[in-house]
């Protein structure tokens, strides 16, 4: 045994000896020394008692000694602590050197912490949302079903469903949710508007969510007969029922009817989103293919082991063409075309924030490159001032590669400060980038040791670039050429210079790049501003009251309600006018309708669905919203009234075309619906975004086609948030039950609508100037180095009879030649890259000429401001002092 | 008569064998030590002579502590330690083989 571990432990205590050196290595040195120092006298000594003189003894014992500090350095290297010596040698000495020129170390540390901070930021938003797996169980198979039929949005109608869940050979499991809508929930305290989805039974247990209180759904849960069920959002069960655990067996109200709470649901869940689920049971009547109205369903699979998407799209797609059959004939209008589609249920809920945060990491991909340039830029111009002392070193007898490791120590220094400030500020920059997030996304960012290694690498790549290019170009020094130069006129070798002044152009290029995108986002951002609303969105209050929906919906009651709660706001103090919609612009989306015909005109059909919205008669004059032709609604379009409806523009034109829509009769109710006479035209609103171009539209007054859920809309004197709480006691005297949702002004709607788009703009703006302010400072870096390079040369030739105005050229000149390098590259560069943008921009081509020539303008501009300080400089050299200098 | 080099990888030995004579010395010593008992052919350099030791004293073969010598001077004594005698003996062995080695090669002539 013995035998066994005593190398072991032979090692451990050299360890140890080795170790306590380190920690004593003064005492040790000290001790060296003074050993040193009596075997020198003895020798000495010697000397003398062999008869040399005293002090021809003193010399030769000191010869033989050779170089005392060499040898004090072999003896203790044999210690085998030297590199850390060195180490700590070099972090002193470049720690020394950097707090020598604190204006040089500022700019480089906080050039690369905004770099890496950005860097990091964004990474960690990609990380969250692009890199990491869902957090359900075995994330990859899940995938997302939907049909395509010819019009309208991608969705399952709900009576296909049936036949994908009991005859598919693909799936383990496969669930749907939809119908998701507002509920009032009564019951203790405030009545409070919140979201139901309905979820077939198994849906939670298909991702593996489990609950944090009671169970999910169990098979016979929603089932006819079965008592009402619910599932609580953790979110909700906080706020409203103070976490109380208590809740699960405990009854809800929603709309009045009675729900058991059986579980709820972690917070984490976001897909599907909602606060309150209740189960579909497959014995509803939407799942039939003759009920008279279906179920816009999503639906999410579990894919067996070794099952291909695209086989799942076959087998769907066959049962779904098998379906078809089994509709009713008024179906065949768009059965018979539809296309399955599936793709990963991770790829829906990223797909439209990929592009962006694809470009967002390209986009500080640059800044970091930028700022790379910019830092090996400035450590390039100081190891060209230093060029002496590295000679002198070199003289001296550093090694080169000792010399690199110094120069390279200094580089690293740079890069951890940068570095560890940039990560700290980019993970505070990411509460900012947080709202990047899909809000179905079930994912945050989160500290994860793969952020601090995408910084780590960020870091080490910024100091390969700067730190170790610089180091090996400046270690090349000549030191007999150096040192024969005597120092004044020390310069940059050509190829330094080149390499330089190729950096700056490549800093100029991707900065054009980025501020041509940035300019094109902004440029879309003001034409989007232009956008004609078709309505005066300013002084605009919306609140809207969401009836019950109940079976027994008494459409006469609610419009009494609504009337009444009208008439109130409208006397008000401060409200001017008032009106009610059943949808505002940029506001829920709309009913809308296929079944559209035309009196005289029995084979048309619309060829895209078309919105319906309940109005009161002043909407339009509340909303400022043009009419063009006929009446607007007046008060005696009541219930009793002939039926009429007002069209807009669009729907005149793509309906009617030349004839005049006034005095047509149309309805939208199905075959036996009574017809109803366009009496007006009205003009477009952008109804669905600034960006999306108005879609036909017809509206009809709401007392002749009551709707469960009413927007007031106020046209107020002053602020409008200030009559808020007076709308609410109007509201809740008509019915104390009522509460009030989505309570808004227009303006703020907007600026919610534009808000995304905003922030990406300021976003890649702020990255563009940053950029731009890194290139600035690079060409001047380079236009005032190089000039003051030539100080000597420019005296000469003011001594021999050249004009000052030529010395001013000269410098503006290479600053120029630079500048429309970069630019060139830079131009070329965003013609190819700002495609990627196409998605992002409104009313703009990514090759919009105006933007590439100001940009490219700009540029030129800030690049020869930035050479002309350094040429103003060079200009004003004195030849006598220059000369004198020789 | 001439003095020589020591050859390379025998000052250890050297070094160890002298402290194996029993006495603690200090580095002077150590060095007019070798010189004395090789008759003045062997002369050891300052320069390798303190690496050496350096080098001895972590591998743990010999140990050192401070000391006075006759004139009540602080030094640094050597002495050898059981580790050290072990080795010793090893690089004596391997000493002798190589000069057999070496002498067989030369007559061999």
């Amino acid at each position: 045994m013995r035998s066994l571990f005593a190398p072991l432990l032979e090692r451990l205590s050299e360890l140890g000896r080795r170790v306590r050196m380190l920690v004593r290595r003064e005492r040790f040195d000290r001790e060296l020394e003074d050993e040193m120092r009596l075997h020198r006298e003895m020798k000495e000594r010697e000397f003398v008692e062999a008869g040399v003189s005293r002090e021809e003894a003193h010399y030769a014992a000191r010869r033989r000694f050779g170089n005392a500090t060499l040898l004090k350095e072999s003896s203790r290297s044999a210690w085998g602590w030297t590199w850390l010596e060195n180490l700590a040698q070099d972090i002193r000495f470049g720690l020394r050197m950097l707090r020598k020129s604190p204006g040089f170390t500022a700019v480089a540390v906080l050039t690369l912490a905004l770099a890496i901070g950005a860097n990091t930021a964004i990474f960690s938003v990609v990380d969250a949302v692009l890199l990491r797996p869902l957090p359900y169980e075995n994330p990859s198979r899940l995938v997302w079903v939907t049909e395509h039929f010819a019009f309208g949005p991608s969705t399952v109608v709900s009576a296909d469903f049936p036949a994908w869940k009991d005859r598919n050979h693909v799936f383990e499991q496969i669930g749907a949710f939809g119908g998701t809508s507002g509920a009032n929930l009564t019951g203790a305290g405030e009545p409070t508007r919140v979201s139901v989805t309905n979820v077939t039974t198994g849906f939670f247990s298909m991702l593996g969510v489990q609950p944090i209180a009671g169970r999910t759904f169990l098979a016979d849960d929603g089932k006819q007969g079965q008592e009402h069920v619910a599932l609580l959002n953790e979110t909700l069960w906080r706020n409203r029922f103070s976490a109380d655990p208590r809740i699960v067996g405990e009854t809800i109200r929603l709309d009045g009817t009675s729900h058991i709470v059986v579980g709820v649901m972690p917070a984490g869940v976001r897909y599907p989103q909602a606060d309150v689920w209740t189960p579909l049971a497959l014995d509803a009547e939407i799942f039939s293919p003759h009920s008279p109205r279906w179920m816009m369903l999503a639906v999410v699979g579990r894919l067996k082991s070794r099952v291909e998407i695209s086989q799942a799209q076959a087998d769907l797609q066959l049962l779904t063409q098998e379906m078809d059959k089994e509709y009713p004939p008024q179906a065949a209008q768009f059965r018979g075309r539809e296309t399955v589609e599936v793709i990963p249920l991770h790829e829906l809920l990223v797909r439209n924030v990929r592009s962006l945060l694809l470009i967002l990491l390209g986009t500080v991909g640059f800044v970091l490159l930028i700022a790379c340039a910019n830092v090996a830029n400035l450590l390039l111009s100081r190891g060209i001032v230093r060029v002496r002392e590295i000679a002198v070193r070199a003289a001296l007898g550093a090694g080169r590669l000792r010399l690199v490791r110094q120069l390279l120590t200094e580089g690293l220094l740079l890069v951890t400060i940068g570095g560890m400030l940039g990560s700290i500020t980019g993970l505070w920059a990411t509460k900012i980038l947080r709202q990047l997030i899909p809000a179905s996304l079930p994912a945050d960012v989160r500290l994860d040791p793969r952020i601090f290694g995408f910084s780590a690498a960020a870091t080490a790549l910024a100091l390969f670039l700067f730190g170790l290019i610089p180091a090996l170009i400046a270690s090349r020094t000549e030191v007999n050429e150096t040192l024969k130069e005597g120092g004044l006129r020390l310069g940059a070798s050509p190829g330094t210079n080149r390499l330089r002044g190729l950096m700056s152009a490549g800093e100029i290029a991707l900065s054009l790049i980025l501020l041509v995108g940035a300019g094109l986002l902004v440029r879309s951002f003001l034409r989007l501003a232009e956008v004609d609303l078709g309505f005066d969105p300013h002084g605009l209050l919306i609140a809207t009251a969401e009836r019950p929906f109940t079976a027994a919906f008494d459409s006469q009651q609610h419009a009494a309600f609504f009337q009444t709660s009208l008439d109130r706001i409208r006397n008000l103090p401060g409200v001017k006018e008032a009106a009610l919609t059943q949808r505002y612009p940029l506001g829920p989306p709309h009913n809308a309708t296929l079944m559209l015909r035309i009196q005289g005109a029995e084979n048309f059909r619309p060829p895209q669905p078309i919105s319906v919205t309940e109005i009161s008669p002043d909407y339009f004059r509340v909303m400022r919203i043009h009419l063009l032709k006929g009446r607007i609604f007046s008060d005696s379009d009541v219930a009793s009234a002939p039926e009429v409806v007002i069209v807009n523009e669009a729907l005149a034109r793509i309906v009617f075309g030349a004839r005049d829509a006034v005095g047509q009769h149309i309805n939208f109710g199905g075959p036996s619906a009574p017809w109803k006479e366009v009496v007006g035209v009205v003009a477009d609103v952008r109804e669905d975004a600034l960006e999306r171009e108005p879609v036909p539209e017809m509206f009809v007054p709401y007392l002749q086609q009551p709707s469960f859920t009413m927007a007031f809309v106020l046209r107020t004197e002053s602020n409008p948030q200030m009559l808020l709480g007076a709308v609410r006691e109007a509201v809740q005297s008509a019915d104390k039950n009522q509460p009030l949702s989505a309570t808004t002004t227009m303006d703020e709607v907007i600026a919610k609508s534009v808000a995304p788009r905003r922030f990406r703009m300021l976003l890649l703006g702020l990255f563009a100037l940053l950029a731009l302010l890194l290139a600035v400072i690079g060409v001047y870096g380079v236009i005032a180095y190089s000039s003051s390079q030539r100080t000597h040369e420019f005296g000469v030739r003011i001594a021999l009879g050249a004009d000052r105005r030529d010395i001013l050229k000269l410098v503006v000149r290479q600053g120029f030649k630079l500048t429309l390098v970069g630019v060139s590259i830079g131009i070329g560069g965003a013609f190819v890259l700002t495609r990627f943008l196409s998605s992002l921009l409104y009313g703009v081509s990514p090759h919009h000429p105006l933007t590439f020539a100001g940009v490219a303008t700009l540029l030129m501009l800030v690049a020869f401001a930035a050479s002309y300080i350094p040429a103003r400089r060079a200009m004003r050299v004195d030849p006598m002092v220059t000369l004198r200098y020789e | 008569m001439p003095r020589e080099e020591i050859p390379p990888g025998t000052l250890d030995l050297l070094i160890l064998k002298t402290l194996a004579r029993g006495e603690e010395m200090h580095g002077y010593e150590i060095a007019r030590s070798i010189q004395r008992v090789s008759e003045d052919v062997l002369q050891v350099e300052e320069g390798s002579l303190y690496p050496a030791l350096q080098r001895m004293l972590i591998k743990g073969w010999v140990k050192a502590e401070w000391g006075a010598t006759a004139e009540n001077r602080r030094a640094r004594y050597y002495r050898l330690t059981a580790a050290g005698r072990k080795r010793l003996e090893a690089e004596v062995s391997q000493f002798r083989r190589v000069v057999q080695a070496i002498t067989r090669v030369i007559q061999t002539a």
